[in-house]
């Protein structure tokens, strides 16, 4: 039935297949953009956010899924200007799944701010105070660029090929492609570290607090390193995951590897440092603001081995796993190494985010408690959703992997 | 924080965000507008075959690119990086300095045909690797035509669609449109040069070319070469026509038969010969 759309020389499931995968993904997406309308509409009463705990599961997953986006930019850096060719494999997908993140999470955050028909006051009377206003820019400028980015993945449908201006505007689009990646590393590289930043800065939670490096909390670096090794797992999450759902070899082992490396690497610079930040966190910046670093860990949801999890088994284990090569090379041992790198990630943005809000800081105040409401679960729930429809109709008529027609035939 | 903004200060932090802001925004702009120029001064220039060509072949399979000295047995493994453009290619000046190579040979009337499981191909012209040939003739033009194999893939033609007499072909730009009962196949011109004849009635179709000056055949397999492509192109078509989850399943021994299309009806033949002719 469409046929004349899918890529030639790849093989799709049969279009009533492909229907029925889709169906209940756009069901969800239909229940998630209802309860994201009663916000819009209703207003935030709509969540069980407050004035105290004032983030919540949609802030969580923006961090989150931005840090996993990452592996567009970074991808797109090593490829294009420092000629790391082993990976081109993969830069449609991760152009693919950077898109996804990044308007996904602009459209978390639409609903989160509210207002709608105000969103543009963020442009024209921005807080020049306030962190989220560098991040609104450069998150806006770099979801420019990667729907930029995203045009020549488009246009090589073989439809749109067919059409001489759309074939040689992709042609010419591709050859500039090198300026597009360094203007999306500098963005991705502020934007990042910006949303780690925000956390870093806020005086009142001094469990997030961190000692400043110039005008840049360290948070603001941990962000970039951490998303630096997000990334590239996240490339090797997905497409082992779409190898598995489809049964076939998309991408050769080559390229998940240079992945791992590189992965690991980023990973292991983002533990040293997060190790030395957290000591002296503990040591200086919490008791220096009157907050002796262990009372944190005391509330029962949030003991010590929250932060041993998020550093050892999710932080330590899979950059050792990495960085070996024999275990790298082992495809099962790199999927879960890569699984848990992405677990440490969200775990991290999860501390940052609920764990930091949760804690007291005054003698009266509560441990405060949070449950998102149906709606905010669905709102994330359409997010999820969304990236899965786009990534599925990509696959289904794009060319995502090029090496899909060679690895087909061997 | 833009000059117009309630307090906005012009200050060293202030003025630096301004300026790296408004510097990736006319970056990108800037890059959006140059792709839009090019492009059309692309197509003005020189229409949109060479892209259509560099396109096709980036998306080709390595073993679609093997390189004709590799068929030949002269080295054990190469992939062509060159869009088969063998006349700009060093290694393949190297081979034929050699004097050896099966690539500088030429045509012979006399010597008979290459037959590969039933598919004959006379050897007295230069074949192209999206399975059009040109032959040349007397009066210095060559004759463009499809060969043995793509005839049967096609299987019986409703119409042909010729570029006009005066019509500038360039080599791997499509040039014939051809219709069957199952789709519509673009087959490749083997050569750059000007129309000097075309005529199509039905299913039989003629077609001359005068090929530019500066142009060569270099490009195009002929003699030795053409038995080891055939045998490889044999292989290439029974994998596009398998279950890719099955790989080789057809029996040895068969030959093709005479319209591929017929035996096969069910088939996406619009994407078979995409993949047999090089299509884009």
């Amino acid at each position: 039935m469409d046929s004349q759309w899918i890529p030639r020389g790849l093989q799709r499931t049969s279009f009533p297949r492909f229907l029925a995968w889709i169906l209940p993904w756009a069901g969800l997406l239909a229940w998630g953009l209802f309860g994201a309308a009663l916000c819009l509409i209703e207003g935030l009463n709509q969540t069980n956010m407050d004035n105290r705990f004032a983030f919540g599961l949609w802030i969580y997953l923006d961090l989150t899924i931005i840090a996993f986006g990452a592996g567009a930019f970074f991808t797109g850096f090593l490829l294009y200007l420092l000629r790391r060719e082993a990976l081109r494999p993969v830069i449609n997908s991760a152009v693919v799944l950077g898109l996804i993140c990044y308007s996904g999470a602009i459209i978390v955050l639409m609903v989160d701010v509210g207002q709608p028909l105000r969103a543009w006051f963020t442009f024209w009377h921005p807080n020049t105070h306030s962190m989220l206003t560098e991040v609104t820019f450069c998150l806006t400028c770099y979801l420019t660029v990667l729907l930029i980015e995203y045009v020549p993945v488009l246009l090589k449908n073989r439809q749109f090929r067919r059409i001489p201006k759309m074939l040689v505007f992709e042609f010419e689009l591709h050859k500039l492609m090198p300026i597009l990646a360094g203007v999306g590393a500098f963005l991705s590289f502020f934007h990042q570290g910006s949303l780690g930043g925000l956390y870093g800065v806020m005086q009142g939670r001094p469990f997030a607090f961190r000692e400043a490096i110039g005008i840049w909390p360290t948070t603001f670096f941990l962000f970039i390193l951490s998303a630096m090794a997000a990334g590239p797992s996240f490339l090797i999450v997905t497409t082992r995951l779409v190898e598995s759902l489809t049964k076939k070899r998309l991408v050769d082992d080559r390229a998940l590897r240079t992945l791992g490396r590189i992965s690991g690497f980023m990973l292991a610079g983002y533990l040293a440092l997060k190790a030395i930040d957290t000591l002296v966190w503990i040591n200086a910046t919490s008791p220096g603001a009157g907050f002796p670093a262990y009372e944190y860990y005391e509330r029962a949801s949030f003991g010590t081995w929250i932060l041993f999890l998020e550093i050892g088994v999710f932080g330590v284990l899979p950059a050792l796993l990495l960085l070996s090569r024999h275990t790298r090379e082992h495809r099962g041992w790199l999927l879960t190494a890569a699984g848990l790198v992405l677990s440490g990630i969200a775990l991290n943005r999860f501390v940052l985010t609920i764990q930091t809000l949760a804690l007291p800081t005054l003698t009266f105040d509560p441990f405060l408690s949070y449950v998102p409401s149906w709606q905010e679960v669905a709102t994330f729930t359409a997010v999820v959703a969304y990236g899965v429809l786009l990534y599925s109709l990509s696959y289904r008529y794009l060319p995502l992997f090029p090496q899909e027609r060679e690895l087909a035939q061997s | 924080m833009l000059p117009w903004v309630y307090e906005f200060q012009w200050n060293a932090f202030h003025i630096t965000f301004l300026l790296i802001f408004f510097t990736v925004a006319v970056v990108v702009a800037t890059t959006v507008v140059r792709a839009i120029v090019r492009s059309n001064r692309r197509l003005a220039r020189e229409g949109h075959a060479r892209v259509s060509w560099h396109s096709a072949f980036e998306e080709l399979p390595a073993s679609t690119r093997v390189c004709r000295h590799q068929m030949s047995g002269e080295v054990r493994q190469r992939t062509c990086v060159n869009e088969f453009a063998c006349a700009d290619c060093p290694e393949h000046q190297r081979y034929l300095a050699s004097g050896q190579s099966p690539s500088s040979s030429r045509p012979l009337s006399f010597t008979p045909a290459v037959t590969v499981s039933g598919i004959q191909l006379p050897t007295d012209r230069y074949y192209d690797r999206g399975h059009t040939w040109a032959r040349i003739e007397p009066d210095g033009t060559f004759s463009v035509g499809v060969d043995e194999l793509g005839r049967r893939l096609l299987g019986p033609v409703e119409s042909v669609e010729l570029p006009p007499i005066g019509t500038k072909v360039a080599t791997h730009a499509p040039a014939i449109r051809i219709t069957t009962k199952h789709g519509l196949a673009m087959l490749r011109s083997p050569i750059d040069g000007e129309v000097t004849y075309a005529c199509a009635e039905g299913d039989r179709w003629k077609m001359k070319v005068k090929m530019d000056p500066q142009s060569s055949v270099a490009h195009l397999l002929r003699g030795p070469e053409i038995g080891p492509w055939l045998t490889r192109e044999l292989e290439r078509l029974q994998m596009t026509l398998s279950d890719q989850k099955v790989g080789f399943s057809l029996a040895d021994g068969g030959v093709p038969v005479e319209s591929m299309p017929d035996a096969a009806p069910k088939k996406d033949w619009e994407a078979v010969w995409g993949e047999m002719f090089l299509e884009a």
